[in-house]
């Protein structure tokens, strides 16, 4: 306890003039973050350029907790594939692999509906992804995608994973942090 | 200045940030990997091949001998390997469909010289497989313990047969 105290005594003894101080550069980092994830999203294409891996569907190659990169770049798509794609009217996206891809032709290209059609398959899952897309729904198509997995780091979303389990440690987390900022001297 | 929490912050940030270049530096180590994968491939036969709801299905199987060992460095968890047979027709001038896969865990595994069936069938978007000239492709996906995924193939030919068939017999 002898870090909140402090951190108690430390808030205690500043002049209003520091305490806006360090709430601006509290506000500074806050606002660098948000710059660095848009600067992400515009090199990448992608509007979600981190993911963390929710489910053990492509293990051993990638666990729950893991991290991804994404890129939704030029190059097409092709079945081998990892892209990221939501299913609509669904909150969480889904890693899987593309297992076909059919593209149409100009002849037979309907202007309303979707140029390519992809069925995606998980690496551990027994079947294809049929089974989680809506009723009836076949194919996904280039919009439900978020982009590639082309990186690939290990562990390093598993603090998310367990800050989404249980919400009361990240508002503790958070709350640490901001008074770690708010009193830190320069 | 020589507090608990500015000790702590100091050994956290330095133990962070050599995690970090460690990280990059393994991953970059990659870069300096030279794979020479080998491999052939050819259909060994066609074992089905019906429509079947307006889509032509075919049960195919494969004879090939390859060795992808030499992608492994010392950075890769695992190959994943597959075959996608990539065609064109009228209606679709992209067609990409796996056959297909294996997950490789270890150089052992990356070898294999054999006579296999295909695991998924091979589904057209229509019925335009009858007599099409096909790529035959080998691809195997390089998937690392930190850093970069990446792809390589090699290329095939191969043609379906000009008739529905079962079992070998045409008819």
């Amino acid at each position: 306890m002898g870090i909140f105290k402090e951190i108690v005594d430390e808030l205690r003894g500043m002049s209003v003039r520091q305490l806006v101080s360090q709430v601006l550069s509290l506000g500074l980092i806050v606002s660098s973050a948000f710059m660095i994830w848009k600067c992400l999203i515009l090199a990448t294409g992608s509007e979600s350029p981190v993911v963390v891996v929710l489910s053990g569907s492509m293990e051993p190659g990638f666990y729950r907790g893991d991290i991804l990169f994404l890129y939704n770049g030029r190059k097409e798509i092709s079945t081998g594939d990892i892209p990221v794609f939501n299913l609509p009217g669904r909150d969480i996206p889904i890693v899987h692999r593309i297992l076909r891809l059919h593209e149409k032709s100009e002849a037979s290209f309907d202007p309303e509906g979707a140029r390519v059609d992809i069925l995606t398959k998980g690496d551990n899952n027994y079947k294809d992804d049929r089974v989680l897309y809506d009723p009836g729904q076949l194919w996904i198509h280039e919009d439900n995608l978020l982009g590639r997995a082309v990186g690939y780091l290990p562990y390093a979303g598993m603090a998310t994973i367990i800050m989404n389990d249980y919400p009361a440690i990240k508002f503790l987390l958070i709350g640490f942090l901001g008074l770690l900022v708010v009193t830190s001297k320069d | 200045m020589h507090s608990a929490t500015y000790r702590l912050n100091a050994v956290a940030t330095m133990a962070f940030t050599g995690l970090l270049a460690l990280c990059l530096a393994v991953s970059v180590t990659e870069l300096a990997h030279k794979a020479n994968p080998e491999a052939s491939l050819k259909m060994h036969g066609v074992h089905h091949f019906k429509p079947l709801g307006g889509n032509d299905e075919a049960v195919l199987s494969f004879q090939m001998k390859g060795d992808l060992s030499s992608c492994f460095s010392w950075n890769t968890k695992q190959l994943f390997a597959y075959i996608k047979i990539v065609y064109e027709t009228e209606r679709h001038v992209r067609n990409e469909v796996t056959v297909w896969d294996k997950v490789m865990t270890s150089t052992e595994e990356a070898r294999i010289e054999e006579a296999f069936l295909s695991k998924y069938a091979l589904v057209d978007n229509g019925s335009d497989l009858r007599g099409r000239d096909v790529n035959l492709t080998l691809a195997w996906n390089v998937m690392p313990y930190i850093g970069a995924l990446y792809f390589g193939e090699k290329v095939f030919a191969a043609k379906m047969p000009s008739e529905y068939m079962s079992d070998g017999r045409q008819g």
